[in-house]
């Protein structure tokens, strides 16, 4: 009984596990929805949007904007590519701009919750928290930093929070929630 | 009298060689641009000045891929080539990196943003749809990703911008840049490319020897100092030195067998060196006299010109022999009573050659006019050399080891006179009969530059590559736009460009670039900012900016300005390359698959054109192969003219005979070997004529004896024209090797049947 107690007692008493972040696993994909704040130096108030996220392993990130409208925006290791209601309005191609090779892969191995591969590709450690960790990743690399100054991402089981530096004062940041794993068989249908 | 023509022969040869000294001085003045043979068709003097233009942006250019295991290696080794080609102030330093060029185009129109805008906005406001624009330019600034960023939204809030510049078509592939560099990527491996503008002309020997120096040192630097570096290189300049390079090595060959040949023959027959040295005077001279000659005249003299005019001339190596073998069996002889007796054979034939030459001379087509100003100049030298200088420098007697080398080489005569051989002359003419029937269904025309200008395979598999992993289009299609001002061009440009649109739709053409892509015409640029003024800023941009969180500011678009003109991108590379002239622009066209759509806007338009190099090179080509026939008809007819004066029309016509047989006949026996008839064997036929025409006077202007002495003579000239001209048969080269088998086959027939044009009993009566 006292055992028990004593158990109960130091389960009460000691600091709370690291959440795991989650792995995909093979056929799996990530959905949730996104709220994204873009602070441009000079404007009155940030530009704010919202919307859901899919992130299919194969097939790459798709950023479905529902406010203030509906937008579409896919990003993958060839560019982004983006339409309003099925009309395109912008394309641009990974090859002309490394960054946003940089950018889509920190975004995939971030979404698919491969850490350690990331800790590699950028170079930087990731910082335990308490229930929480971070990554703070500044290019040196002079064709990335022409692009952003800083990525930090932050998260628990999923990544929650990510912002991007940009040049000249401006910063993007975005809000996750509601991650969800499902088959990605089930989003892809969902999409359709 | 011959005293005086030798004393102004003598004169004309020491002016002609210190005037060829002094031309060779600096440059060897010898064309190789194969085009530049070609007659200039164009009536329109616009077009011409642009097609000149053109040619030289585009011969001008050497393009080189380099690619190494890391970047790094690559790029320094590209680096140090360009540093060592523009050292050598072989290259025009380039203005700057491809991205400096982006974002000086960038930054250059930037200003002008209230009045341009690409096909999508303008139609998007024209329908009055300007909140279409406003959400797309939100869309965009809402993108996580996206490229905008606050300095250039709060200018441009609407994007405008950006939209007019990432909507001009881009006709090259993805084309990377790094490090000021242009890369280019297949698979998992980069290129990167230099293009460079040569400094000097690609068709100057001495620039293409400079050239060429460099560029092999500059390459085993490279090898020594940055491992595994692979190169791909193309430009019109190694296809012009190569040529020049494949042309020596081939003369160097077939010269040497053709001359030792020669030499061998002379000693054999008259058994001292006198004829072979008189021969070496006669042609030297001539060639000398021509060269002066024509490059008094043309400036310049085409190589091509050069080589086919020299063989014309080697025909006085004919009237050497016929001096010399005047002195067979004959142990009186002096060199004046020779040169007296071949007089008249000797006055005819140069004057029937030179005539036909002339008449070629008449055609517009600069390689014609120099071949025939060349050899009728040069051989008119060498009959003079003849006439007035052999009297006087040969001393020697007759050749008395002849007699039986005399009765062996009348065979051809014997044969066609004696009765036994009767059955031999059917059956002769019935093989080559039967050969020129059979030809005849075989008989096929080829004009086809690209077959016929026979690229050389490695040079041509590096072109083909680079094109490949470029995407640089060949740029020998394009179209002209001409107008009577910049602004006048634009518009038209601006009309014709909806039916570009329509047959890049209907894939005739996969894209196109033009000028007012980028630097619209006034009225344009007055079109949209009325547009731009009326349907989207004075309704949209002050919610728009409201709605974007930016301060109100109804004069971010900026006022009025002074609109933007093709000065205002001076030294862009793009704006270069289509600007031929003020008045006229080229529109780059890429991934033609049909030009019967492009043929059509250039038949509604009189001052657009197509043009359409290897079509038109073609076309020139088949055009002169029959003009150069006709003409060889009509110096048919003006000979036969001139020499039935001398023989009556009759007579005239039996010395036409052979000749004319010979040039009719030996097309088809080629095409029954399976040869194609192309203007080159037009051109050798001229040849064909020329020398068998000779051989058919000598042997009517001789009597009794001397029959022997012209046969033995015609026998030396056909043995050595075969050897100079028929080995010309074994080149690579299509022109040359189309030449000499034409040669081979017209001369033994003109040789064979000379003796037709003898004058028989039944003529001397009547």
């Amino acid at each position: 009984m006292l055992k028990g107690l004593i158990v109960l007692l130091l389960l009460c008493f000691s600091t709370p596990s690291v959440a795991a972040p989650i792995r995909l696993k093979d056929g799996e994909a990530l959905q949730g929805h996104f709220t994204q704040l873009r602070h441009l130096s000079g404007f009155e108030r940030p530009i704010k949007s919202q919307g859901q996220f899919y992130y299919i392993p194969e097939k790459g990130l798709i950023w479905q904007t529902e406010k203030p409208f509906n937008t579409r925006l896919e990003i993958n290791k060839d560019g982004i590519r983006q339409s309003i209601e099925g009309d395109e309005t912008m394309t641009i191609s990974a090859a002309q701009f490394p960054a946003l090779k940089t950018l889509h892969e920190v975004l995939e191995y971030s979404l698919r919750g491969n850490w350690s591969e990331l800790e590699v590709k950028l170079g930087t450690k990731l910082i335990h928290n308490k229930t929480s960790w971070s990554l703070l990743f500044r290019p040196s690399d002079e064709k990335l930093s022409m692009a952003f100054k800083e990525l930090h991402l932050e998260g628990s089981a999923y990544l929650d929070h990510l912002i991007i530096k940009k040049t000249k004062g401006d910063w993007d940041e975005i809000h996750f929630s509601n991650q969800m794993v499902l088959p990605q068989d089930a989003i892809l249908k969902a999409l359709k | 009298m011959r005293r005086i023509g030798g004393v102004i022969w003598s004169l004309f040869m020491i002016i002609a060689l210190i005037f060829v000294i002094y031309r060779f001085q600096d440059r060897v003045p010898l064309e190789t641009d194969f085009l530049a043979l070609l007659p200039d068709q164009e009536q329109n003097n616009w077009v011409r000045a642009a097609n000149q233009r053109m040619k030289e942006k585009v011969t001008s250019r050497v393009v080189f891929l380099i690619s190494a295991d890391l970047f790094e290696t690559a790029r320094d080794a590209a680096r140090f080539l360009e540093k060592t080609l523009s050292d050598k102030q072989l290259i025009v330093p380039s203005k700057g990196s491809t991205q400096n060029q982006t974002q000086d185009i960038a930054r250059l129109l930037f200003p002008y943003r209230a009045s341009l805008l690409s096909d999508k906005e303008r139609h998007a406001l024209q329908s009055g749809k300007g909140d279409k624009v406003s959400r797309r330019a939100m869309a965009q600034i809402m993108s996580p990703f996206g490229m905008s960023n606050a300095q250039m939204i709060a200018q441009d809030p609407f994007l405008l911008f950006s939209r007019y510049l990432s909507s001009r078509p881009k006709l090259k592939k993805n084309f990377i840049l790094r490090d000021g560099l242009t890369l280019v990527q297949e698979k998992d491996k980069e290129y990167i490319v230099l293009n460079f503008r040569l400094s000097g002309e690609p068709f100057d020997q001495s620039f293409q020897t400079r050239f060429m120096n460099a560029l092999e040192t500059a390459r085993t630097q490279i090898s020594n100092e940055y491992p595994n570096i692979e190169s791909l290189q193309t430009g019109a300049i190694f296809y012009g030195q190569r040529g020049v390079e494949q042309a020596q090595s081939e003369a160097t060959f077939i010269g040497s067998l053709s001359i030792l040949g020669i030499i061998l023959l002379n000693l054999l027959i008259f058994r001292t060196l006198r004829p072979l040295l008189l021969s070496l005077l006669g042609v030297g001279s001539g060639i000398l006299g021509g060269l002066a000659t024509s490059l008094f005249i043309f400036g310049d003299l085409h190589l091509m010109a050069f080589v086919f005019g020299a063989g014309l001339i080697g025909i006085a190596v004919d009237y050497t022999f016929h001096y010399c073998c005047e002195g067979f069996g004959d142990p009186n002889s002096t060199s004046f009573s020779r040169i007296k007796t071949v007089t008249p054979g000797l006055t005819l034939g140069v004057i029937s050659s030179s005539l036909g030459f002339l008449i070629l001379a008449t055609a517009p087509f600069p390689g014609l006019q120099q071949i025939a100003i060349f050899s009728a100049s040069g051989l008119v030298t060498s009959y003079f050399c003849v006439m007035c200088i052999y009297p006087f420098i040969d001393r020697s007697k007759g050749i008395q080891h002849s007699q039986t080398l005399l009765n062996k080489f009348s065979a051809p005569d014997r044969f066609w006179s004696t009765k036994t051989s009767a059955k031999n002359r059917l059956f002769l003419c019935v093989i080559v009969c039967g050969m020129a029937l059979f030809g005849a269904f075989q008989f096929n025309t080829d004009d086809d530059i690209r077959r016929l200008q026979n690229l050389p395979q490695d040079l041509k598999q590096q072109e083909d590559r680079i094109r490949s992993l470029t995407g640089l289009e060949n740029t020998t299609r394009v179209l002209l736009v001409h107008g009577t001002s910049e602004e006048a061009v634009l518009q038209l440009e601006e009309k014709i460009k909806p039916a570009l649109k329509a047959l890049q739709a209907k894939r005739q053409i996969s894209n196109f670039q033009s000028i007012s892509q980028l630097v619209p015409s006034l009225k344009k640029q007055a079109e949209d900012q009325n547009l731009i003024q009326e349907k989207l800023l004075e309704p949209l941009l002050m919610s728009h900016q409201q709605t974007i969180g930016l301060n109100v500011n109804p004069s971010v678009y900026g006022g009025p300005d002074k609109p933007l003109s093709l000065k205002t991108l001076n030294g862009i590379e793009v704006i270069q390359t289509l600007s031929l002239d003020a008045n006229i622009h080229l529109i780059r066209l890429s991934g033609v698959t049909d030009t019967a759509g492009l043929e059509i806007i250039a038949e509604q338009h009189a001052d657009v054109r197509l043009i359409d190099q290897a079509k038109s090179i073609s076309f020139i080509l088949g055009t002169y192969r029959m003009r150069a026939l006709m003409l060889l008809g009509v110096a048919c007819l003006v000979i036969y003219v001139f020499l039935s004066r001398r023989y009556g029309l009759k007579g005239a016509g039996k010395v036409m005979m052979p000749p004319v047989l010979a040039v009719v006949l030996s097309p088809f026996i080629t095409a029954a070997i399976g040869e194609s008839f192309t203007f080159f064997n037009a051109m050798a036929l001229i040849l064909v004529l020329a020398i068998g025409l000779d051989y058919a006077l000598f042997r009517r202007e001789s009597t009794g004896p001397k029959i022997l002495n012209a046969m033995l003579a015609n026998t030396l000239s056909a043995t050595s024209t075969l050897l100079a001209f028929g080995l010309l048969a074994l080149s690579d080269m299509y022109a040359i090797h189309a030449f000499g088998i034409t040669i081979l086959v017209g001369i033994v027939l003109a040789y064979i049947l000379a003796p037709l044009a003898a004058q028989n009993n039944q003529e001397k009566e009547g």
